[in-house]
């Protein structure tokens, strides 16, 4: 099931050649590192662009997070728990 | 020659969120509201269709057939943006797109090769660059390509041309015709219509004498002929209204409620309107008591409204004039008719003073700044509909390490 979380999370990311992806994030002081992101979209909360990223981590488990241009927060949107 | 291509998406949400999340693959997926609430079923993946599950489902009804589908609860902007990404790879086979709704298009060819071997071309560039399936529908028809796009799905093409329609669409039944569902499909079977043969081969007299005007489409539609043509975004006309519904989570009897969530609905309605430039002669309220009996009942002004106050204010007068409410309110909706351009409005020295058409353009660019809930009506929060909550997360802060 899809469950929302909308917690502020700590996000290593990779900008390369115009494009940016999280490649490892920090939750509940545990790292989660990220084996393939399987989607990417983007919407604006008011002047601000924010970029979603669905990713799956090593362990296969399913995340969505959100980077937040305005402030420059990361937030992990939902995960998966059990489906 | 000159062809129209349908491109239609298959279960398009639920294949988004299956592609996102490997876990949901091979698994019954509903995208739409949950079981328990009277929200409807949006896209449900083909493990769902196996067991009847169809898209328009109320979703109580999809749990009972399917009870170990897994519910999602959608996510527009994801589902946009992978339909813009699908007007852009059509766009590359021809300049000629129209987005028909988000999961489908049509696009304009002019091609001597075999249409068969650049329709398999569009389905396969889709396929691999959003890794996402589309059934075709191909004709020298955009009317044709559409019926036929869903003749074979998933991953299916079909073409049919016009000359072929006499043994290809005729001996369908009547609902294979566009604009034909259960109703219509009845009526047709009282003038002994089983299938679209049937419609062909009657006179278009009769079919006006049942259905007035749409009988004459009908019976151009049966016979294979339809004026339609593709249409690009750019070459789109101006919406011809523009409006909001909503479904309520339990009947409301209470008129402050009722009126709470009226002004919701006019505030989303003319902001729209406004972000279009445009202005409504006609607002139009629409209500379903618990019963399902519906009435719209609208009201022409003397000049046209783009702010939120001014559509509200009409609202709240059909309500009164109705009294429809008082039997309990399942849905209520409000619509914007008879648009006109705003500069055109404004050339015509139409008064446009009052303190709500003032406001709009404040209360717009807040919100374009901050975003859609950043300010509003304080008439809406009595529904209790809308969280008026501030940042929800704290300022960055830099890592302390590089995790590993």
């Amino acid at each position: 099931m899809i469950e929302t979380i909308d917690e502020p999370i700590e996000v290593l990311a990779r900008f390369d050649k115009g494009r940016m992806a999280p490649f490892r994030f920090r939750w509940n002081q545990t790292v989660f590192r990220i084996a393939k992101v399987t989607g990417n979209w983007e919407d604006r909360e008011g002047q601000h662009r924010r970029y979603h990223f669905s990713v799956l981590t090593e362990n296969n488990d399913y995340f969505e997070l959100r980077f937040h241009t305005g402030d420059l927060t990361w937030i992990l949107s939902k995960t998966s728990l059990e489906a | 020659m000159r062809y129209a291509i349908h491109v239609d998406m298959d279960a398009f949400f639920a294949s988004i969120e299956q592609l996102a999340n490997p876990r949901l693959r091979g698994k019954p997926v509903i995208v739409g509201g949950r079981p328990g609430t009277r929200s409807a079923v949006a896209s449900a993946s083909y493990e769902a269709r196996a067991f009847g599950v169809r898209s328009g489902m109320p979703s109580h009804e999809a749990e009972r057939l399917c009870p170990q589908a897994i519910f999602l609860p959608g996510n527009s902007s994801r589902y946009l943006h992978t339909a813009v990404r699908l007007y852009r790879v059509l766009e590359r086979f021809s300049p000629r797109v129209e987005p028909a709704s988000i999961d489908e298009a049509y696009i304009e060819l002019h091609t001597r090769e075999d249409i068969r071997e650049v329709a398999r071309g569009i389905q396969a560039a889709v396929e691999s660059e959003l890794e996402l399936s589309a059934s075709l529908g191909v004709s020298d028809s955009k009317y044709l390509a559409k019926v036929c796009s869903s003749f074979s799905k998933p991953r299916g093409m079909t073409v049919l041309m016009r000359a072929d329609v006499p043994y290809v669409l005729w001996p369908r039944p009547v609902n294979a015709l566009y604009g034909v569902g259960d109703k219509t499909a009845a009526r047709l079977h009282a003038l002994g219509c089983r299938c679209v043969g049937d419609v062909a081969r009657l006179s278009t007299r009769t079919l006006e004498q049942e259905f007035g005007v749409y009988g004459a489409t009908l019976h151009e539609l049966a016979s294979g002929r339809d004026r339609w043509r593709v249409v690009t975004t750019r070459e789109a006309a101006d919406a011809k209204s523009i409006g909001h519904e909503h479904t309520l989570g339990r009947d409301v009897y209470e008129r402050s409620r009722l009126e709470a969530l009226l002004c919701g609905l006019s505030e989303k309605v003319a902001r729209r309107a406004r972000r279009a430039g445009m202005a409504a002669r006609r607002v139009v309220v629409k209500q379903r008591d618990p019963q399902f009996r519906t009435i719209t009942h609208g009201r022409k002004l003397a000049r046209p409204v783009d702010s939120a106050e001014e559509v509200f204010a009409v609202g709240c007068a059909l309500l009164d004039e109705t009294r429809f409410w008082e039997n309990g309110v399942r849905l209520l909706g409000v619509s914007l008719q008879l648009l006109v351009r705003t500069d055109s409005v404004r050339q015509l020295r139409f008064e446009f003073d009052s303190h709500g058409a003032r406001s709009s353009p404040i209360v717009d660019r807040i919100r374009s700044k901050h975003g859609e809930h950043a300010i509003g009506l304080a008439r809406t929060l009595e529904a209790g509909r809308r969280s008026r909550r501030g940042p929800r997360h704290p300022s960055f802060q830099a890592p302390r390490e590089a995790f590993d």
